[in-house]
């Protein structure tokens, strides 16, 4: 799956494989690996009164050590071979000292030798992911146009108080590399979202959020009904009322679906948080927790989404993986330390928010799979219930399996139709397998809508997406 | 990185006869961080030590009473002097035309003024917010051993806790120097340290084998201000009440106490998380999105909130924002009653108030109430929330609760499972006379609320 190379990757691949090379051959007893990451973000924010542009850089390299109990790393900005070599070798022989003594340093107390599964298979490779129209080809005035002809189109119905329009552009190149595997790529990513701000009509100032994305410039082409739509959104915001606390029976978007699967369900299934005792899915991996039409995957490779990669920071090519399977607890996603740890296969999960951070296991697209059920069906079955829009995100509770999701824009369903009444600031909560036994239907009509970052606690942020089917789920408290 | 030398190649731009920039800022970053991993056994899972050196250099140009602006960041390499010249040439060209298409309303760069002593002859310029120990073991290179002293600390004092296990733990030391500069002749420097703990707490009946978790975390700015036994005991204490913790039943309206982490997590002092200090913001008056007037009445009469950035060794305290303006304490809201905006140059030019630099810590004026009052009065009191993220623009919030006590006949009743919603902007505050300081907050110990619903799950 060779693509073509720009030139100043392939010096630094060359010039990494012969680090590790040097590295390696010097102290064979220890693994070592390489990552290199150069992200470029250009932002362009459209306000009422003001325009901001930004040429975001992140560059660095990560070396890691691991002596059989620990990883030990050294992360440096840019790209400075010479001093991260120095630093490396000056940190190895500091280990072997060290492993040598009685040191109070020693990282492996018990002697307890932990074997990584390394994945022996030789690669060398490049990745690419540019989309239709590479923004490259598009010149700074016409995408400052772009949002400034958004900016306007919204504006123009004079019926909402403020809009941000903001265009992102990311492309980033990653190296991974060592003793068996030379992987690179080169990902472009582009991205519109729109923030709506309306006065309610009971005094406050309210928002509703639209995000889009894809590889290439296409997905600036954002339609006039689709702009009518935003504003027409916004404008029901102005009107929604508190909801009344109690049990409803909800219809989920492909927005609420996969926030459903990534908060509820996907951050109890990551191996490091497993492996710390924290997460109550080590006590159900295979076992059922809802009917076979359900099932929540996680997986990079789908196209254009907020979470795609080739391979992640530890050189794991990527994968789907299940982590429920037709009802039943299946496959935690994770890094290598820990999947190693807890003698699972490892999967392509394992990611860093920047060079200079923790590697961890992550969530990448996530999303419950489609069924068989029709969208209009379903919501025809409803006499009387609510339509979940979106959300304005939640809080992971692995160890409890408690959902948290706030911030939800929900609409009256009244004898199969949507009433156009709704309902803002909504809160979520239940108990997940709860939940998942209250699924009654599934639908086929699938999207991964979600644009999103994804932290762990309140930290280490990466990019994420979710999304899946409608889901026509009983008994939802919300508050 | 030669910070001298971009100055040189940004001081020719400025005096181009043609293409030439108006203005230019520099924001220079050199951050050195060691950190370290615990998992499960108290097995050391990672160590990191890395570097980061940065640059982000901001230009101006001027087009007509319009001003354009943009910024890039750029990382030291292996280049020579003269690469890296060539490169920012480069770069410039680029970014010269993205300023001049990204014109906005003028306004004028801070000038050296804005980073004199703008405070009384007893304060210093410079806020204290480094830790000696922690530059000096950068220095020597003997970071790593303070790590593990550290972390030995935390793990031991976690066994000494009756039925509480150390699942895992994060410990991350940060030096940072930081610099900023401008064509107006403005220069600021200052070095701070961080110390970040964070440690999952389990507490465990050995008879049921039922257990339940607290996330215990903290960040200090010196090593001595971490305060591992107290920290531990503490945050045992609440990871042993989650588990003894009944689910709440019903809903109680008003007379919610607000007490520890929680109360610290309600007055955030961070914009997203604070609806009350981001109507303070003039960039978000500037947005017509705050609700705030001069003078009016925007929250009850018993509440004063200042941003306070000079408090010493209070890891929210800061020397001067990202344009290189001196930070200083504002009063926000005085006795119910919006005064000030915190506004950098731009948005202070724009709205025809001064700049005051970055936002601090959020102090707030003691109460009438004895705190012992507070507690009679108080039905249920909340100790800690899984997460308090309100909606800043709109006020509205719904928090899940972690842990809770029932006051009932001179008892605390361990509860959880339960919902604090409400809005910011309907809550009346009573205030404790007792003045507590904890990262980013200081004000009353307890705070009793009235107009938010506890409600169980």
């Amino acid at each position: 799956m060779s693509n073509e190379i720009t030139s100043n990757i392939i010096e630094k691949r060359t010039e990494l494989k012969n680090l590790i090379q040097e590295l390696q051959n010097k102290n064979p007893e220890f693994y070592l690996e390489i990552l290199y990451i150069n992200n470029k973000e250009l932002q362009l924010v459209k306000g009422n009164e003001t325009i901001e542009s930004t040429t975001n850089k992140d560059e660095g390299i990560k070396v890691r050590i691991f002596d059989e109990s620990t990883f030990h790393e050294i992360a440096l900005s840019g790209y400075n071979l010479k001093k991260l070599k120095k630093e490396t070798i000056g940190l190895m022989n500091k280990l072997i000292r060290i492993k040598k003594s009685s040191s109070i340093y020693k990282t492996n107390k018990t002697n307890e030798k932990i074997k990584l599964t390394i994945d022996k298979e030789c690669h060398d490779l490049h990745f690419k992911a540019h989309g239709k129209i590479n923004p490259k080809t598009i010149t700074i005035k016409e995408k400052l146009n772009l949002i400034n002809d958004l900016h306007k189109k919204l504006g123009q119905p004079k019926k909402l108080l403020s809009t941000k329009v903001r265009y992102t552009e990311v492309n980033e190149q990653k190296i991974f590399v060592n003793k068996y595997k030379l992987l690179s790529q080169d990902i472009s990513l582009c991205q519109v979202s729109i923030i709506s701000f309306v006065k309610s009509i009971f005094g406050d100032v309210r928002y509703s959020y639209n995000s889009y994305c894809d590889h290439g410039y296409e997905v600036t082409r954002i339609t006039d009904s689709k702009i009518k739509k935003i504003i027409s959104f916004a404008e029901k915001i102005k009107k929604a009322k508190k909801i009344k606390p109690g049990k409803y029976l909800c219809l989920l978007t492909p927005n609420m679906s996969g926030l459903l699967a990534h908060e509820s369900f996907g951050h109890g299934m990551e191996a490091d948080t497993l492996f710390k005792g924290r997460a109550k899915a080590i006590n159900f991996l295979g076992k059922r927790l809802a009917k076979k039409e359900v099932s929540i995957a996680d997986g990079p490779l789908i196209k254009g989404k907020h979470g795609f990669y080739f391979f992640d920071d530890e050189g794991t090519l990527a994968t789907k993986t299940y982590m429920l399977k037709e009802g039943i607890v299946n496959n935690p996603i994770g890094d290598n330390y820990n999947t190693s740890r807890l003698k699972i296969p490892r999967t392509s999960n394992a990611r860093c928010e920047s060079f200079d951070h923790k590697i961890y296991s992550r969530m990448t697209n996530t999303y419950f799979e489609p069924g068989k059920a029709k969208k209009k069906d379903m919501l025809s079955s409803i006499k009387e219930g609510l339509y979940l829009h979106n959300s304005g995100g939640g809080m992971e509770d692995p160890k409890g399996w408690g959902i948290q999701i706030q911030g939800i824009v929900a609409e009256k369903i009244k004898n199969g139709k949507l009433t156009g009444e709704l309902f803002y600031e909504a809160g979520l909560t239940g108990y997940l397998p709860t939940v998942l036994k209250n699924i009654k239907s599934v639908s086929k009509e699938f999207k991964i809508p979600g644009v999103g970052f994804c932290g762990k606690g309140h930290k280490e942020w990466v990019r994420v997406s979710e999304g899946g089917p409608y889901l026509l789920i009983k008994n939802l408290h919300l508050s | 990185m030669d910070i001298n030398n971009i100055k040189k190649i940004l001081n020719k731009e400025k005096n181009l006869k043609k293409e030439k920039i108006h203005d230019w800022k520099i924001s220079y970053i050199d951050e050195e961080k060691s950190s370290i991993y615990l998992t499960k056994n108290n097995a050391i899972e990672t160590i990191i030590d890395s570097e980061r050196e940065q640059v982000e250099i901001t230009i101006y140009v001027k087009i007509g009473n319009k001003l354009g602006e943009s910024s890039f960041t750029i990382f030291k390499n292996e280049e020579t002097d003269k690469e890296l010249e060539n490169n920012l040439k480069k770069e410039l060209v680029e970014q010269k035309k993205l300023a001049k298409l990204s014109l906005n309303k003028i306004y004028e760069l801070p000038s050296k003024k804005f980073s004199k002593k703008t405070r009384t002859t007893k304060e210093e310029n410079v806020v204290k917010r480094a830790d000696q120990i922690i530059i000096t073991a950068f220095e020597k290179k003997t970071i790593r051993n303070k790590l593990f002293s550290l972390i030995k600390e935390l793990s031991s004092q976690a066994k000494e806790e009756k039925n509480i296990k150390l699942s895992s733990s994060e410990l991350i030391i940060t030096l940072k120097r930081r610099k900023v500069l401008n064509s107006k002749g403005l220069e600021q420097k200052d070095i701070s340290t961080s110390v970040y703990v964070e440690a999952v707490l389990n507490s465990i009946n050995k008879k049921t084998l039922k257990e339940q978790e607290y996330l215990a975390n903290k960040k200090v700015v010196r090593i001595k201000d971490l305060k591992l036994k107290e920290f531990i005991k503490k945050d045992s204490e609440i990871a042993r009440d989650i588990l003894r913790a009944t689910n709440a039943t019903g809903s109680i309206t008003d007379n919610i106490l607000l007490t520890g982490d929680a109360l610290r997590e309600y007055f955030s002092p961070n914009l997203g998380l604070n609806p009350l200090v981001f109507h303070c913001s003039a960039k978000i008056k500037n947005m017509k999105l705050s609700i705030f007037n001069f003078n009016e009445k925007v929250t009850t009469p018993n509440m004063t909130i200042i941003s306070n950035p000079l408090i010493p060794f209070n890891i929210n305290s800061n020397s001067f924002d990202s344009d290189g303006v001196s930070s200083k304490k504002v009063v926000l809201i005085d006795k119910g009653i919006f005064k000030n905006y915190f506004a950098s140059k731009q948005y202070a030019d724009y709205q025809k108030v001064n700049p005051t630099g970055e936002l601090g810590v959020i102090e707030i004026g003691k109460g009438n109430n004895s705190p012992k009052e507070l507690e009679k009065l108080a039905l249920v009191e909340i100790i800690a929330f899984s997460s308090f993220s309100p909606n800043s623009v709109s006020g509205d919030f719904s928090a899940e609760i972690r842990l809770a006590y029932l006051h009932k006949k001179n008892k605390k009743i361990p509860i959880r499972a339960a919902m604090f919603s409400g809005n910011i902007f309907r809550i009346q505050h009573h205030l404790s006379s007792k003045i507590e300081e904890q990262q980013g907050y200081k004000g009353p110990d307890k705070v009793l609320v009235k107009g938010a619903v506890l409600s169980s799950l």
